[in-house]
């Protein structure tokens, strides 16, 4: 019989499936499989001549494929040697540290996280502050009343200026997008100039536009991302809420005021407030150097009286900018040093009372990377850089920091449980979990599990009946049990 | 192999019995895709039910063909195909004339 050569897709199809297949065992398979097509070609007269045939061959060789892929899966060598390694420790903080490249990426590179630390630790701008107002009902804050802002702004002796701003939620639509429920502001025409922010593109409002540019409007970064980041958008008109804005600026990636990136700003018409005379909206301002905030709140009391005297009540607060925005760092950098404090007591009275530094240094390593996972998570996604002491935040920053606080003790609880079922010398993950103890009489000896080191270097025992303080054995084992683990310990780290 | 054996391994081990010792013919008698039929003989070999050995390579270069790897059922495989027996009814072999002959 002579040999026929298989056509070339099925000689592709057998190389690539021999790939899959374990270096050991190759050469045998391959042979196999050149038989089974060299028959399979023989058997039919005229094969692989035709293209019906040639695809008939082709199908028969991808059940070669499918046998490879069993092979593959079989070799409990080329398997166990990544399980083993996913079970060492190095694995485990390897995992929170790509969990955190995986936050930085997601954010910009911690764009938040940067900016509330930056505000904690960068330098003081102590002239920016907020007013408000302490409330009547349980001193609760509240705004002030946009006529206030703009008779202080007239006649204070002790403000370089001042500037309202609204939140609220808009429609806004453009050319290529139409969104509903998008943070928007209305802010006073000195807000940009006061807080020193620089646009992108375009410029920012300026006073003049309160006579010759009203339907004016800036756009947030984030939203102009999302029309494409257009550097053509200036001039063009958008929607907010049906009327029509012209585009004059676009606001840098790094402007934030207060945790809110409205989509769209626009001016703060204070006529329209004129018939809400108890209406009140947010409102910043720049102190003169060297006043302190005290003596401005005293000079303001003093002209709000003289505004709306039956507002006798109504108590004007100046807080510098600082204090607020500094705010989630000072609330929540004691919360995780606190968490991580924990586990380094846990680490030391395990050095102290057994002697095992690098378990404990392990403890601690893992806990910081896991915490850090959780408050970076927290801080880019979660709304922890909103925690301040204003109004419009509040519900926000409250969710975010008991969702810190309670994700903390998870990721504490998890931490623990992780360290009690490592192996107590290669702090290896433990394996073959093995539920032990008879249920008749679980009543009076609890049932409890047995966990093998991979490496073979011991057995735990964990009795899981005892909640309040659970009771965990080890029983080393010597070498003779090591070739029990043989594969894993072969192709361990 | 403990268990039971599944429908694919008792007709591939029913094949072997039946007298068709290499993969090809296997397939060919069984109707079984080989995608299918070397897994199957892998497991069966590894449970022990069947056991395998290459041809010499002279016999194949005096055929002029590739070398075979000839099947035989083990003592174990013989009383787990009669338990299985009990379960499947399996399909009749038919063996190609030209297989057949080889």
């Amino acid at each position: 019989m002579r040999f026929v050569r298989p056509p070339l897709e099925s000689r592709l199809l057998l190389w690539a499936a021999s790939v899959l297949v374990p270096s050991a065992l190759r050469a045998d398979w391959r042979r196999e499989w050149d038989g089974e097509v060299w028959w399979w070609i023989a058997t039919r007269p005229g094969a692989a001549r035709t293209v019906r045939q040639r695809l008939a061959l082709a199908g028969h060789c991808a059940g070669a494929i499918r046998d490879a892929i069993c092979l593959w899966f079989e070799d409990e060598d080329r398997l166990g040697g990544p399980r083993a390694a996913l079970r060492r420790p190095g694995a485990c903080l390897a995992a929170g540290l790509s969990l955190i490249a995986s936050i930085g990426v997601l954010s910009g590179g911690f764009a938040n996280t940067r900016r509330s630390l930056r505000a904690a630790f960068g330098p003081p701008d102590s002239s920016l502050a907020i007013l408000s107002q302490t409330g009547p009902f349980m001193g609760q804050r509240i705004g002030v009343t946009p006529l206030k802002v703009a008779y202080w702004d007239r006649h204070s002796a002790s403000l370089r200026g001042t500037a309202v701003y609204a939140w609220y939620r808009s429609t806004i639509g453009s050319d290529s997008l139409r969104t509903s429920d998008l943070p928007a502001a209305k802010v006073g025409a000195r807000f940009f100039s006061l807080l020193g922010a620089q646009p992108q593109i375009g410029r920012v409002f300026s006073p003049d536009d309160l006579q010759s540019c009203r339907l004016c409007a800036v756009v947030g970064y984030d939203y102009w991302k999302r029309l494409g980041a257009d550097r053509g958008i200036i001039g063009r008109t958008i929607t907010v809420d049906g009327r029509p804005f012209r585009v004059i600026g676009v606001l840098r990636k790094d402007f934030w005021f207060l945790g809110e990136r409205p989509a769209v700003w626009s001016l703060f018409d204070v006529g329209m407030w004129a018939g809400y005379p108890g209406a009140t909206t947010g409102a910043v301002c720049r102190l003169k150097a060297g006043m302190p905030p005290g003596a401005v709140e005293q000079q303001l009391r003093t002209l709000a009286r003289e505004v709306a005297p039956r507002e006798s009540g109504a108590w004007v607060t100046v807080t510098p900018l600082d204090a607020i925005v500094s705010r989630p760092v000072a609330s929540l950098g004691p919360l995780f040093i606190a968490f991580a404090g924990l586990a380094l007591l846990c680490a030391l009275a395990g050095l102290i009372v057994r002697g095992e530094a690098i378990a404990g240094a392990f403890l601690v390593s893992k806990t910081v990377v896991f915490l850090s996972v959780v408050f970076l998570a927290g801080f880019e996604f979660g709304g922890a850089a909103s925690i301040t002491q204003t109004g419009g935040t509040t519900a926000a920053a409250g969710t975010a920091f008991w969702w810190l606080i309670v994700a903390g003790c998870l990721s504490l609880r998890w931490v623990w449980n992780d360290q009690r079922k490592r192996c107590r010398r290669c702090l290896s993950r433990l394996m073959l979990p093995v539920r032990i103890g008879e249920g008749a009489r679980m009543l009076l000896e609890p049932a409890g599990t047995e966990m093998a080191c991979p490496r073979g270097h011991g057995v735990l025992f964990t009795v899981e009946g005892d909640s309040i303080a659970p009771r965990d054995r080890w029983y080393p084992l010597d070498a003779t049990w090591r070739d029990l683990f043989a594969p894993a310990a072969k192709t361990s780290l | 192999m403990t268990g039971a054996l599944t429908y694919i391994a008792a007709v591939v081990l029913h094949s072997i019995r039946s007298g068709q010792r290499y993969g090809f013919q296997i397939m060919a008698a069984s109707g079984i895709p080989s995608g299918t039929v070397y897994p199957a003989l892998r497991r069966l070999e590894k449970g022990g039910l069947i056991r395998s050995q290459w041809e010499k390579a002279a016999v194949a270069r005096a055929e002029q063909r590739p070398i075979r790897k000839y099947y035989q059922v083990t003592h174990e495989g013989e009383s787990a195909l009669a338990e299985a027996g009990k379960r499947y009814r399996f399909p009749e072999m038919e063996v190609a004339p030209r297989e057949a002959d080889r």
